[in-house]
């Protein structure tokens, strides 16, 4: 993986949920990775998906502007986004810029999967 | 120049001393024709003969009595050399068109033919050795005379020359600057050692808005008065196009284009064109040809290398634009071919070496250009230099306090480096400022916080001040005072043109009712201790500042909140 990429790999989990891993770097040069990697998870009865920044490396703002997008296409389907595996960095910066608040935070992805059964 | 004489006389006899005598005490030209107007009266009668002297093997007038013209090329004066001698030839109208002249008598010395003495009546057997000889001492009169009125002209051109040499001085100095400029944080000198034929150097300091100049070092091809002239209008055409052009390259190549159209065949000028900014340190330049300027820098000492071709010789052509940031204690040195191309007793050159050391032994920018003028004067010895001007120019930016002897003001540059401005580097730069400051005493919170904010503040710069353009660059300064780390993002943008950072309406965004996008300044205010926005003569200042030693109250409170909330 070349520096200032971002790799992307969907799981199905079921029916209503799938999970995004995220890797490397976000940024506006990730639009088109993470529009596919969304349209993937997205299945016709998918109610939650899962963004796993496990791998995540690096994110700027542009990256947070991608999340914003993807939150304005999983509210349109009524879709609930849920987030795990961010270093507290990137996690004060979606409290600072309040995205928490729409992105439901987990520690990690068997929190994360675990919110998202009882939605 | 042609003499001719007509003689007359009636008298004969004692042709030879008398000949001697008047030619000898000759004091002038005329006098000594007149002289040999009374000879040859005396020797074949009046009326019957004139010299023709030729000077400089111009061409001269027929006598009224002689038909045609004296020839200096043609087959007489080739006959007259040939034989080297003053003995009198027989004309033959076939061979010769000079109508009533039956003979002639050479003139010649020293191999060259000065004439002759053209003759209408038959010179007599017992007349022809006495005759060649008078013409051969009258011969060598002449050629005195002519040298001696050859060298006077000579003296005169050589007066006139030394006018002209005088009047190039004057316009080249006229062209130089008579002060230094004076900028807070910098020291400037320069050295003009001109060569005793006017070599054709031209420094020059342009001031230009927002605290910019413009530094020039110029070298015409040719000497003297051609090169100064060249200089002044090389100088004029530079400073026009600075003003409007600003950018060195394009400075460079519209000038190329303006000498090119006027400039004399064959003659070029070679230029070095920097652009100061005296408030940041960025130094930007292009280079026609002349020697690549050395820079005392934090990697040793380096030649500031840039292409382009010298002004005047080709229309059309670009030039090739560097970037450097001149950092407290370092030290520029312009200088032109005099300098390197100095020789000693022996031939030898200073060569560009012995600058690189001189500048290189070097603590400051004056010192620099000090310690070279006396390095040349001791490796030319007694030497002299009169072939082309020594031009030397040094631009030094003055140490930061700290860095002086003066401990009691703890500031300290760590860093200072430049960006393309392009849409995919600013984490490298962040990378960069965070591994500079490994040894500072911050937390890896306030790391990672400082890593977002500069890469934050480079991309807005690269975007929205310098708006990706290729030839401008994001500055990224790094200091270090008592109790505070200071990271400075610098562009080129309009000053004023970045807005106070403000908390983005995420209802607005998440509706669709405003752009995703648009949170850079605000993460970057929240990502440091201090944050400032300073407008630049030139551009735009972002400062970030996050306090060292004891971390913020904010920065503990946030960490506490993500750490445990």
């Amino acid at each position: 993986m070349a520096e200032g990429s971002i790799t992307t790999n969907v799981r199905t989990i079921d029916a209503k949920t799938s999970v995004i891993e995220i890797g490397g770097s976000v940024t506006r040069a990730s639009d088109g990775a993470l529009t596919a990697a969304y349209n993937e998870a997205n299945g016709d009865r998918t109610k939650v998906i899962v963004l796993n920044f496990g791998g995540l490396e690096y994110m700027n703002s542009s990256g947070i502007g991608l999340l914003v997008t993807l939150l304005v296409r999983a509210n349109r389907r009524n879709q609930q986004i849920l987030a795990c595996g961010l270093t507290n960095h990137y996690r004060d910066i979606l409290s600072l810029t309040r995205l928490d608040e729409a992105i439901h935070i987990h520690s990690d992805e068997e929190a994360a999967l675990a919110a998202a059964a009882t939605l | 120049m042609t003499f001719v004489a007509d003689l007359s006389g009636t008298d004969r006899g004692g042709p030879h001393r008398v000949a001697t005598d008047g030619f000898a005490s000759a004091p002038d030209f005329d006098s000594l024709i007149g002289n040999a107007a009374d000879v040859f009266n005396e020797l074949v009668g009046p009326t019957n003969f004139c010299f023709w002297l030729i000077d400089n093997c111009v061409p001269g007038q027929a006598h009224p009595n002689i038909a045609g013209a004296f020839d200096p090329q043609g087959p007489l004066a080739a006959e007259m050399t040939a034989g080297s001698g003053s003995a009198p030839i027989t004309l033959s109208t076939a061979e010769v068109p000079f109508g009533a002249a039956t003979g002639a008598i050479p003139l010649t010395a020293f191999g060259s033919c000065l004439g002759t003495i053209l003759l209408t009546e038959t010179i007599q057997e017992d007349q022809r050795e006495t005759i060649a000889h008078v013409a051969q001492v009258l011969a060598f009169a002449c050629h005195a005379h002519l040298a001696s009125k050859d060298l006077a002209q000579l003296s005169q051109r050589q007066s006139i020359r030394a006018d002209e040499l005088q009047v190039a001085e004057t316009i080249q100095k006229s062209l130089l600057p008579t002060d230094i400029p004076a900028f807070a944080g910098w020291s400037m000198a320069a050295h003009y050692e001109p060569a005793r034929v006017i070599g054709g150097d031209l420094y020059d300091f342009i001031p230009l808005p927002n605290e910019l100049l413009g530094i020039v070092l110029g070298d015409a091809s040719d000497k003297g008065t051609p090169a100064a002239l060249m200089m002044a209008t090389t100088r004029a055409l530079l400073r026009a196009s600075a003003q409007r052009l600003i950018m060195p390259a394009r400075v460079l190549a519209q000038v190329n284009d303006d000498l090119a159209s006027q400039i004399p065949p064959g003659m070029f000028v070679t230029c070095f064109f920097g652009l100061l900014d005296t408030a940041t340190g960025r130094f930007r330049y292009a280079n026609a040809g002349h020697c690549a300027p050395v820079i005392n820098g934090p990697d040793g000492v380096n030649l500031l290398t840039a292409r382009g071709w010298p002004l005047g010789m080709l229309p059309g052509k670009s030039y090739d634009e560097g970037e450097i940031v001149l950092l407290p204690g370092q030290a520029l040195v312009l200088y032109s071919d005099g300098l390197t191309e100095s020789m000693d007793s022996t031939g030898t050159l200073f060569g560009t070496e012995r600058i690189l050391e001189t500048v290189s032994a070097t603590t400051n920018g004056v010192g620099a250009l000090a310690n070279l003028v006396e390095r040349r004067l001791q490796f030319a010895g007694n030497a002299t230099h009169e072939d082309d001007d020594i031009t030397i120019v040094t631009l030094f930016r003055d140490p930061l306090p700290s860095d002086t002897e003066d401990m009691t003001l703890t500031l300290r540059q760590i860093d200072d480096f430049l960006v393309p401005s392009s849409g995919d580097n600013e984490r490298a730069a962040a990378d960069r400022v965070i591994a500079s400051i490994s040894d500072l005493d911050l937390t890896q919170t306030q790391r990672d916080r400082l890593h977002t904010a500069v890469a934050e503040a480079v991309m807005n710069a690269s975007e929205h001040g310098n708006h990706f353009r290729p030839d401008l660059s994001v500055q990224v300064v790094t200091t270090e005072t008592a109790d505070e780390l200071i990271v400075q993002i610098l562009d080129a943008g309009k000053s004023g043109s970045i807005s106070q950072p403000h908390q983005p309406n995420l209802e607005a965004k998440l509706a669709g009712e405003q752009s995703p996008r648009g949170w850079g300044l605000f993460l970057i205010s929240k990502m440091v201790d201090r944050f400032e926005v300073k407008e630049l003569p030139a551009g735009n200042c972002v400062e970030l500042g996050m306090r060292l030693g004891s971390r913020s109250a904010a920065s503990q409170q946030r960490e506490h909140e993500v750490n445990h909330g």
